[in-house]
């Protein structure tokens, strides 16, 4: 133990280093409320709605409206279920959005259907919805569920009937027999 | 001075969630943008026959009259046809021609339909629509319904049409006539089009009461 006798600066200094100590001690165990924006809040709102965008972004089983696309509005009151989706836009025809033949001046080239010109059944389309059918009936096996014959059938709002019933009958050759379109909902009122 | 120095880092042990907030005050107007807030629905169709298919297995019997409906659309108007009869021109419609001429007879709907096909290839989206409904107003959608509910008191059971159309019809035409021929409205028969428009469906309880909702597509072969 040195017995060394401090004098009166040398106190003052030691005093103010303790102080200073005991302070910092302080501030580490008991955090004083900031005066700043508290973010939690507002970081929980916001992660809500992006929960929530995300779904309702992913949730709806067809795409009406696209590039090349919009769908015609009508009065239906049945809602559309997840199914075989064939999407006639104005420039191709596409199985569960994947392009198949091309569409030129609302027709598809007679070289793509069996019988020419005049022929209904368009070939590609054929080939890829037997395709489709096959691994639906496969996914359906798998699940247990019963497999209906149903494709959904979302076509642009100026597309020809004959390329609309060629596009049909091709389906119905492919074994799909129940047809839907799908449309836009919308009110009687606007038809005005 | 080492000791400060840790003690410092030591001192800021919160989360930053600005660079979080960021990405997120970012993602949020992207997505509101990107998503199209509309109601998808469906309308169920029989598949398409051609009308030089093979004779029907089931043969009715002979006391039954089959009503076997259809309705032909072309650009000069909706042609009925009933009973493998086809009805004659309505009143103030030329004859010979289709059984329900166009409201406004002086367009060429050909014409329309042709400029609006073009528009909306060459990317004028909204020019195209606008053409689209211009051309789909040309027809009387009144008096077809007016036909339709008069054929509907007669046979009560009915519920099959066979839509038929030209193969440059465009496909929201085709729609239309599905709406219009799908359920009864409040009245029978209408006269004003913003009436027939706003006009309600009839209903039993809550489904409404139908005229022929069981629409079937067929092509003329050749």
């Amino acid at each position: 133990m040195s017995d060394r006798v401090f004098n009166e600066a040398e106190e003052e200094w030691i005093k103010a280093q303790r102080d200073r100590a005991r302070k910092r001690n302080k501030k580490s165990r008991y955090k004083e409320p900031e005066g700043g924006v508290s973010f939690n809040s507002l970081m929980d709102i916001m992660v809500i709605i992006l929960v929530f965008l995300l779904k309702s972004y992913g949730d709806e089983p067809v795409k009406v409206i696209g590039k090349d696309l919009k769908a015609p509005t009508s009065a239906t009151e049945l809602t559309p279920e997840d199914m075989t989706t064939i999407t006639v836009s104005r420039r191709a025809v596409l199985v569960n959005d994947k392009k198949v033949v091309d569409i030129k001046a609302g027709t598809v080239d007679a070289s793509q259907k069996k019988d020419g010109a005049a022929g209904l059944l368009i070939q590609p389309l054929f080939d890829q919805l037997v395709k489709a059918t096959d691994r639906k009936k496969q996914q359906v096996g798998m699940l247990g569920q019963e497999y209906k014959p149903i494709v959904t059938i979302i076509a642009d709002q100026s597309t020809p009937f004959r390329l609309v019933t060629e596009v049909m009958y091709t389906a119905g050759q492919a074994e799909l027999s129940m047809f839907k379109f799908a449309v836009v909902k919308g009110d009687k009122k606007r038809f005005q | 001075m080492a000791k400060g120095r840790r003690d410092e880092s030591e001192g800021s042990g919160d989360l930053d969630l600005a660079p979080i907030m960021n990405m997120v005050v970012i993602l949020i107007p992207l997505l509101l943008l990107s998503i199209v807030f509309l109601k998808v629905g469906v309308i169920n169709i029989t598949a398409p026959k051609l009308s030089m298919g093979p004779p029907s297995e089931e043969k009715p019997p002979d006391d039954e009259v089959k009503l076997n409906l259809t309705v032909a659309v072309n650009a000069a108007g909706f042609t009925i046809g009933a009973q493998n009869a086809i009805l004659p021109p309505e009143n103030g419609c030329p004859t010979p021609g289709p059984t329900i001429c166009l409201s406004a007879q002086d367009k060429d709907v050909n014409a329309m339909l042709e400029g609006a096909r073009a528009k909306l290839t060459s990317g004028d989206a909204q020019g195209g629509e606008a053409e689209l409904r211009e051309a789909m107003k040309a027809y009387d959608w009144i008096a077809l319904y007016n036909k339709l509910t008069d054929i509907k008191g007669r046979f009560k059971e009915e519920t099959i049409i066979n839509i038929s159309a030209d193969p440059n019809i465009p496909y929201a035409l085709i729609i239309r006539m599905m709406d219009v021929t799908r359920y009864k409205l409040e009245k029978d028969t209408y006269k004003d089009a913003s009436q027939f428009w706003s006009a309600k469906y009839k209903r039993a309880g809550k489904t409404p009461e139908l005229l022929f909702p069981d629409p079937v597509l067929s092509l003329p072969k050749g």
